[in-house]
């Protein structure tokens, strides 16, 4: 007989509004999926088996209604603080913008993914809860920072999970674990409870194994349907350095996954985007600033150490990182007035092992963080939606296409990802990692 | 490094009540010099052609 976990998260929601599965059964049998399988990943460190089942008694019905999904430590609950990787409760207990519209469709929270300390990391080799390991292969990084939920989702845990985005944290992740992942467009829900209410770059983000299931997480979050048609889209290629200094096989992999959509491909410029990375990053460290030395005595060396540095820095780079951004947004603007996405490979190169994340580059030998965030921070930088999409294996590991749409489209990317997926024969979005066969 | 930046970030920390030991700073001299060396670009950018204008990022970028 199938595990209810090996259903999707659309399978799942369907199966309990016709009574062929029981909520309570969901509910026990991903339970014991966790404790059987999540020791080699640590995707989902703590478990709510009595919140669950509370949330679960008092679940309304709606589109996910009793259906199980785990949640970032960004985000406040009502029964726990949220921590952020962190070991100390950063925000207190309340039932944030992202658990309400969870709640109120349905869903049932089991757990909190595991997540790069603090955020700042794309590799997940940091936490307070111990490193997390990429279902594919558990000693390689899962990505970051909301490695836990792509990992779960990956490793069929559960089949959908909310992470966030400040620059790449939930297309990185996705790329690395072969998922699907989709950051929304900046202010798209509530903000309340949610750590990226201090920044202006972050934004949620839905995790399922496919589109399909990323719409489910995505629908309950923005609170509306999201539908649209992607047969015929018109994509723009950022040539270099996107699709130039990425690893050959992964480039190789997106190319083909755009052919097989039989879209409409170009060549396209966006101005400045060589300052992309400086400006995002001088801001981020900004926002981010220095907590207090009872919060900085709590976290890693290194964690500390790029928090204490914010300390040291001038304030004339943020100006121009400013001046930078705002011309970055106009030409973005101007480049989804003539296509329907920019598209490029998610991450350069497949997930480098947790105890050497670097990666190789035609340019060169490089940190992972530094290789993911030049090709994650546009989204951020510009607030529009952006998503990952599973489109092969290099190495045994998953690669990843991502796509940039235009402000609240996030209905046209979700199209877009299940044109892939059909235009693939879904042989990517259905592949089943060793951890979970 | 810059000259006196070790001095700097001491007193900075100081005046912050954060209390760094050695491995602290080098750790985060070697990142600030990461920080100098990335941000350098922002330095060489001409005004006139980046002028200020405000943003909303809770609004949707424009031509």
């Amino acid at each position: 007989m199938t595990h209810p976990q090996d259903l999707s998260l659309t399978a799942q929601a369907e199966a309990i509004r016709t009574g062929d599965l029981d909520a309570s059964e969901l509910l026990d049998a991903t339970l014991d999926r966790l404790r059987e399988r999540d020791g080699a990943l640590n995707s989902t460190p703590v478990v709510f088996e009595d919140d669950a089942r509370r949330m679960l008694d008092a679940a309304p019905p709606g589109p996910l209604h009793g259906v199980p999904l785990t949640i970032k430590d960004m985000y406040a609950l009502p029964w726990r603080a949220a921590r952020n990787g962190t070991p100390l409760d950063l925000f207190p207990p309340t039932e944030s913008g992202a658990y309400r519209r969870l709640r109120d469709v349905g869903a049932v929270i089991v757990g909190v993914a595991n997540q790069h300390e603090a955020g700042m990391g794309t590799t997940g080799a940091l936490s307070a809860y111990g490193a997390h390991g990429n279902p594919w292969q558990p000693d390689h990084c899962p990505g970051g920072s909301s490695g836990g939920s792509a990992a779960a989702v990956g490793a069929r845990l559960v089949a959908g999970s909310v992470g966030s985005d400040s620059g790449g944290s939930t297309r990185i992740p996705a790329a690395y674990c072969g998922v699907v992942g989709l950051k929304v467009t900046y202010r798209a829900l509530p903000y309340d409870g949610y750590f990226g209410m201090n920044t202006t770059f972050s934004a949620p983000g839905a995790f399922g194994r496919d589109a399909a299931d990323a719409r489910l997480v995505a629908e309950a979050l923005l609170a509306r349907q999201l539908r649209a048609n992607a047969s015929e889209l018109r994509v723009g290629i950022v040539r270099d350095p996107f699709w130039t200094d990425s690893q050959r096989d992964v480039v190789a992999r997106c190319e083909h996954a755009l052919a097989a959509a039989g879209w409409m491909v170009r060549d396209v410029i966006i101005d400045h985007l060589e300052l992309a990375g400086a400006a995002l990053m001088t801001r981020l460290a900004a926002e981010a600033g220095c907590p207090p030395a009872v919060v900085l005595d709590a976290l890693s060396p290194t964690t500390r150490a790029l928090m204490l540095s914010s300390l040291l820095r001038p304030a004339a780079p943020v100006a121009r990182a400013d001046r930078v951004r705002a011309a970055i947004r106009r030409s973005v603007a101007g480049v989804l007035d003539d296509v329907d996405v920019i598209a490029w490979p998610s991450v350069p190169a497949v997930a480098p092992r947790l105890d050497h994340p670097v990666v190789e580059l035609p340019s060169g030998l490089t940190s992972a963080d530094m290789a993911n965030m030049r090709h994650a921070v546009l989204g951020n930088l510009t607030g529009q939606p952006g998503i990952s999409i599973p489109v092969g294996f290099v190495d045994g590991l998953p690669a990843g296409l991502q796509l940039l749409g235009r402000w609240g489209e996030e209905a046209l990317l979700l199209a877009a990802a299940e044109q892939v997926e059909v235009a693939t024969g879904r042989e990517f979005v259905d592949a089943v990692p060793p951890v979970a066969s | 490094m810059e000259p006196g930046l070790e001095a700097h970030a001491r007193a900075v920390f100081a005046k912050a009540g954060i209390a760094v030991t050695d491995e602290d700073l080098a750790l985060v001299l070697l990142i600030h010099a990461g920080y100098e060396a990335s941000s350098a670009v922002l330095d060489q950018i001409d005004p006139a052609q980046f002028p200020y204008e405000p943003i909303d990022p809770s609004r949707a970028p424009e031509r």
